[in-house]
């Protein structure tokens, strides 16, 4: 039994996945089921073709009648519904039109009027969902399913490892799902990267689940000696500054994904604690690079350099 | 800080059980987890539980090629013509038991060789047909449970086939344990089966109103994966047949006294098989050779071996091409001739061209590809195969080739889902 790995790219983001098999057929064999489902999910749900879903269904906005949809993506709304009631309103299918306002690459800050005028077309609450009838019903408004669909792909990919009885862990741009220990009955190994450099901050062993990590050290721009993050709040339209990074393990990568997000889009310290409220396991390096962290039960916070050689034995 | 750490480490490293399980959950991870599982695919029970459900159909065709007129003595051209319909259902009862149930239902019409005579000008000898059309239909079923453990399994299996004029039940017990990382796996097991045979006409024919048979079988082999892109197993059967081995519809022509005699066999058979199969992945041609031989032998005296080469080959991600080729060549059973010049002092006759010296020649070409509809992963599959056997295919000694050797065509196409 050996570890492949097969890279890919997907959903704009380096993917892989790592399987357990005798042999490399076998390997090959499980990577064809998984990467046709993450391409699946890809064209289903990308804004960036003409003829996915997405595009169908931003283009149905201001049709008060609205468009059926399929059980998958009713499925997707409920969850994201749940979603947008258990982060008070910060989970938000509808905030991706703010992206018109917000360019980081300018250096810019666009104007307050710029942004209270796309604001009429943010909101869930806006949106009319009634399984299986969506109706968008104001001209303009979009649904971005970005956020939830790499870590859903991820959990499907893993569930077709599990099906096809291969331990595997599933990489989706550093969302990941875990599909069974290896076949000693290791678990997988997960570095949670340092968001201030190359090294690892922690390294989770996981046996089954998801792990997916939200961070807010990329994307962003510096005005006026202020730094505005790319984490963008839908009930203001402006950005949040949350913690560097938030590292979120859970039985499934989506859920893990929307906790993460979450946690950022509550802010530098509404995040942590909203973590360690919610009982949430989690590796959070915050602003200074101090790791807090809930793993399996035990809370500690160590700065970061010093919780290196501790975590990697 | 060393407090710390250590924590860490034991908190991060040392747990066994995933890092949620034990944690009281606040509640919108709950709602989160909760509303997770509506989505398709992501419920699932247990950590190794979940190995889907397979429904499989598949139907072929099997077709006999006409027999030439110039090798009928009299009777019917045609041959057996088969429609058969498969499904196979199989999934997890519970974590650890999963079942495994396959229906097969045939439907056969044609005529079959009777007897075989000598050509009165001289050359090969002539085929003797059934003269009616034959109707007949077969139903089977087969259940099997299998009971995993962590490094291995054990299955229980049961099974019934139905025709009119037979009856055969059937029952089995297997294990399979592997080593080594799983690279070795060593696996056996047993079967039987009873057979009841009624034959059709049995007054008119003076055959026997019923006749049974036992069979029983044993087997073990042992897999060996070789680095990453090979593997290899060896198998070694037993097989032992008691009872009514005759084919009660055949019989074989004795020239002196121009008597066809029933078809009579002796009633033990005892048969040794060995399998060799290697499998050798090519990474750079995203192909995979599978090359298998399989010597046997039984005490009727008959030896047999196969050659079989496929070759899998990826292409794009979701097809896969699969030619593949089989040679077979056999020997005669003692017993056996096309015709008997005078009666047998053993009383043991068979001219069925199944006991005769031939070689045949299959080749083979499947295309399977996966796609979706909804949310279904489908694997389509069809398959085509042109089968020929002749005297002049064997590498053993053949003297009179049967003039019953078939050549048939079989097309299958199959449909399968996993959920």
């Amino acid at each position: 039994m050996q570890t492949f790995r097969f890279p890919f790219r997907a959903m704009g983001s380096p993917c892989a996945l790592h399987v357990d098999a005798a042999a490399q057929p076998e390997a090959e064999g499980v990577f064809a089921a998984v990467r046709a489902e993450v391409s699946r999910l890809e064209q289903k749900y990308t804004r960036y073709r003409d003829d996915s879903l997405t595009t169908r269904i931003n283009r149905s906005a201001g049709d008060p009648a609205g468009l059926e949809v399929d059980d998958e993506t009713a499925a997707l709304l409920d969850y994201a519904e749940t979603a947008h009631r258990a982060s008070d309103g910060l989970f938000d299918l509808t905030s991706g039109v703010l992206r018109r306002a917000w360019d980081f690459r300018s250096g810019r800050l666009p104007s307050r009027e710029g942004v209270a005028a796309l604001l009429p077309r943010v909101g869930w609450r806006r949106v009319r969902w009634q399984r299986p009838r969506l109706a968008l019903p104001r001209a303009g408004m979009e649904l971005d399913f970005g956020g939830l669909v790499k870590e859903y792909a991820a959990d499907r990919a893993a569930a077709i490892c599990r099906r096809l009885g291969a331990a595997a862990l599933v990489d989706l741009g550093g969302d990941l799902a875990i599909a069974g220990p290896h076949a000693d009955g290791r678990p997988w190994s997960v570095g949670v990267r340092d968001p201030f450099g190359p090294q690892a901050v922690a390294t989770l062993a996981v046996f089954v689940g998801g792990v997916a990590t939200s961070g807010d050290t990329e994307r962003c721009m510096v005005v006026d000696g202020r730094r505005y993050g790319h984490l963008l709040d839908p009930r203001t339209g402006w950005p949040v500054e949350g913690p560097a990074s938030v590292t979120v393990l859970a039985e499934r990568c989506l859920v893990a994904g929307t906790a993460s997000t979450v946690a950022m889009l509550r802010g530098r310290d509404g995040g942590p604690a909203w973590l360690v409220r919610e009982r949430i396991p989690h590796v959070c390096v915050d602003r200074d690079g101090v790791v807090h962290s809930r793993v399996g039960g035990s809370r500690s916070a160590a700065p970061a350099k010093a919780a290196i050689p501790a975590v990697r034995a | 800080m060393a407090g710390i750490t250590r924590r860490f480490r034991r908190a991060a490293l040392r747990r066994r059980r995933p890092a949620w399980r034990g944690v009281p959950r606040g509640g919108a991870l709950a709602a989160l987890t909760t509303s997770s599982l509506a989505l398709p695919g992501l419920a699932h029970a247990g950590e190794y539980g979940d190995l889907g459900y397979t429904a499989e159909y598949k139907y072929s065709k099997y077709t006999e090629d006409q027999v030439a007129s110039s090798r009928v003595q009299s009777g019917s051209n045609d041959r057996y013509e088969i429609d058969i319909h498969q499904v196979h259902l199989a999934g997890p009862l519970t974590e650890r038991i999963s079942l495994d149930l396959n229906v097969t239902h045939e439907s056969m019409s044609g005529a079959t060789p009777f007897y075989v005579v000598p050509n009165q000008n001289g050359g090969n000898p002539l085929l003797v047909m059934t003269n009616a059309t034959i109707d007949e239909a077969r139903t089977a079923a087969d259940l099997k449970g299998t009971l995993a453990f962590d490094r291995g399994s054990a299955s229980l299996n049961g099974g019934v086939s139905v025709e009119n004029d037979y009856l055969a039940i059937s029952g089995g017990l297997g294990g399979e344990r592997s080593f080594n990382e799983k690279n070795t796996t060593l696996s056996g097991g047993a079967g039987f089966s009873w057979d009841r045979i009624e034959p059709t006409d049995a007054e008119s024919f003076g055959r026997n109103s019923e006749e049974q048979k036992q069979q029983g079988s044993l087997f073990v082999s042992l897999a060996q994966v070789m680095g990453r892109n090979a593997a290899i197993q060896g198998t070694l059967q037993y097989q032992v047949d008691h009872g009514f081995l005759d084919d009660p519809y055949k019989r074989a022509f004795v020239v002196s006294t121009s008597t066809p005699e029933p078809d009579t066999r002796p009633d033990l058979r005892n048969q040794f098989s060995f399998l060799a199969r290697y499998r050798q992945h090519i990474p750079f041609l995203r192909g995979t050779l599978h090359a298998d031989y399989r010597f046997y032998y039984d005490d009727w005296h008959i030896d047999a071996h196969t050659f079989e080469f496929a070759w899998y080959q990826m292409i794009w991600d979701s097809f896969r091409l699969i030619p593949s080729v089989r040679y077979y060549t056999q020997s005669q059973a003692d017993f056996y001739a096309p015709y008997y010049a005078n009666p047998q002092g053993n009383d043991l006759y068979s001219s069925d061209y199944r006991l005769s010296p031939y070689g045949s020649l299959t080749w083979r070409v499947k295309g399977e590809t996966r796609f979706q509809i909804y949310n279904l992963d489908l694997l389509l599959n069809i398959a085509y195969e042109r089968y020929t056997s002749s005297g002049n295919l064997a590498i053993q000694n053949v003297g009179t080739a049967n003039p019953g050797l078939v050549d048939f065509d079989m097309f299958s196409v199959g449909i399968s889902s996993r959920f």
